[in-house]
């Protein structure tokens, strides 16, 4: 076991040093202004959009939640595949190019920058509300994925849960302190490109040692793992289920404030379409493939060749150290770590450039020397990484729910807001902050004090009251105002 | 057969929606601005 070890090291270790050098080149090239640092001189190409966006959208769930998806429902899990892909449709052809447009008009570097030129919001309530959620949500988001991370390396026996998060933990804030979010955005785009590899190669790998892809299909199918409702008999509860927490999941796309950020600083329109373009393929590879992957592993466990995970998430890590060599075993570790890194940088640089640009800079008034504003980014990336990592380092959380937790939150509060900024001309600044509130307040009702996720997950009603009590307050208050 | 009905159920609701979205976004980057 001992050298097997060692090579899986040495490829993960080589990974964590590429990171490191992108750290090391986007601070040469973009540390000069403070724009370059906080938004790359806003002129990214359409693959670092597309790949950065799509692997800061996806977290360490899509590779071992989905997976456990796949294992636990077999085709059932293809709804949330679905679910998945219908948000980075919407996206594609109905926020990119008009929020690059909006936002280039208003020169925003932040959503809050961009609602409060376009709404008018003189007195910064929004902003205030909105920096509020963003650290209190993404914060909890970041332990997730730094949790994420010390799970891994303890499922592959690698190293303990607390070496596992501070790998995690420090790599990232070294390289965010660095190179900031163009360093987040260059190694986005490594991350996601290794992300999709293992999620579109390994289920192949999969099939093909459980016999073919006909032997897979007949194996599932003996199994109840083909029907779309999940392996037990039909059942509409089961398949609401499904469609419901695939639905939630799609309306959390327009507004997450870490990916909708690569939409504003994407080069032009032109490249912001492809990107559309590029993330639809990448997600319907990478969705797709971890559905299969589960179900592979599922069949392998059914046929006896692999021991039961005992927990549905750690289907991916088993199948690598069972099956295959320690090179590619080196590869997956390094594309999990990817997946929990890419959306631990992009938060984690989102929320430090909302603490200081959003509420600092405003509240001051005027407006420090770039390198100041630099520095100031920097100090508040590596308060708020040591807080995650304290966080993660006390307490093990359930991936897949807690990350869901944070999803909603950030979704029923942003989503809203951003379509309605688009698309509704009465849209105004007391809709917009109604929608902040309503939607995490829904999500902590639906979620905690109802508990009714088991019946609909928090997302579906939250968006959904976010958006139309935001539709509503606009006009009523216009009215009033009339009045 | 039911391995047949589930595959079909799988194209109809699953994989004809994605192809068509995908066909849209690729259609949509041939428009022009």
């Amino acid at each position: 076991m001992f050298p097997h070890h060692i090579v899986i090291w040495v490829v993960f270790v080589f990974y964590l040093f590429l990171l490191l050098f992108i750290g090391f080149f986007a601070q040469r090239k973009f540390s000069r202004t403070y724009e370059d640092f906080v938004v790359a001189g806003k002129n990214l190409g359409k693959w670092v959009t597309a790949i950065s966006a799509s692997a800061s959208a996806e977290s360490a769930w899509l590779i071992l939640g989905l997976s456990g998806y796949g294992f636990i429902y077999g085709f059932g899990s293809y709804w949330i595949a679905l679910g998945g892909i219908l948000g980075y449709w919407f996206n594609a052809l109905f926020i990119i190019s008009q929020l690059k447009k909006d936002t280039d008009r208003f020169k925003s570097l932040t959503i809050s920058d961009y609602i409060e030129s376009k709404l008018n919001d003189k007195y910064h309530i929004f902003r205030t509300l909105s920096a509020i959620i963003v650290t209190f949500f993404m914060t909890a988001y970041v332990v997730a994925q730094f949790t994420g991370s010390g799970k891994q390396l303890e499922g592959m026996g690698l190293a303990s849960y607390k070496v596992g998060v501070l790998i995690g933990g420090l790599i990232i804030a070294i390289y965010v302190i660095l190179g900031g979010y163009a360093a987040v955005s260059y190694t986005d785009l490594i991350q996601g490109i290794l992300m999709v590899f293992v999620l579109a190669i390994f289920p192949l790998i999969a099939i093909f040692v459980i016999g073919g892809p006909f032997e897979f299909f007949k194996k599932a199918g003996e199994l109840g793992l083909t029907h779309l409702w999940g392996p037990d008999k039909f059942s509409f509860f089961v398949l609401g289920f499904l469609i419901g927490e695939a639905i939630g999941i799609a309306f959390g796309y327009p507004g997450m404030p870490h990916v909708v950020i690569r939409y504003f600083t994407v080069k032009d329109i032109k490249e912001g379409k492809r990107a559309g373009l590029i993330a639809i393929l990448w997600g319907f590879f990478a969705y797709f493939g971890s559905c299969t992957l589960g179900i592979a592993g599922r069949v392998l466990v059914e046929m006896g060749k692999l021991p039961n995970p005992g927990d549905p998430e750690k289907i991916l890590p088993l199948f690598v150290v069972t099956f295959l060599n320690p090179v590619l075993a080196g590869i997956v570790l390094s594309a999990v770590t990817a997946a929990i890194m890419s959306t631990a940088d992009s938060q984690l640089m989102y929320s430090s450039t909302t603490i200081l640009n959003d509420v600092y800079l405003i509240f001051k008034g005027k407006r420090p020397q770039q390198k100041f504003l630099i520095l100031g980014t920097r100090i508040v990336i590596l308060i708020l990484s040591l807080i995650a990592l304290l966080f993660a380092l006390i307490e093990v959380r359930f991936i897949y729910r807690f990350v869901l937790y944070a999803w909603s939150a950030l979704g029923s509060a942003f989503s809203p807001v951003i379509i309605l900024s688009l698309y509704d001309k009465k849209f105004n600044k007391y809709g917009a902050i109604t929608c902040l509130i309503v939607g995490p307040v829904v999500t902590i009702l639906w979620k905690d004090i109802f508990k009714l996720t088991k019946y609909l997950y928090e997302l579906f009603p939250a968006f959904l009251i976010s958006l139309f009590l935001g539709f509503l307050v606009s006009r009523v208050s216009k009215k009033l105002q009339k009045n | 057969m039911t391995l047949l009905r589930d595959l079909l159920l799988l194209i109809i609701f699953i994989f004809i929606p994605v192809i068509l979205m995908i066909y849209s976004v690729y259609m949509y980057t041939k428009e022009e601005d």
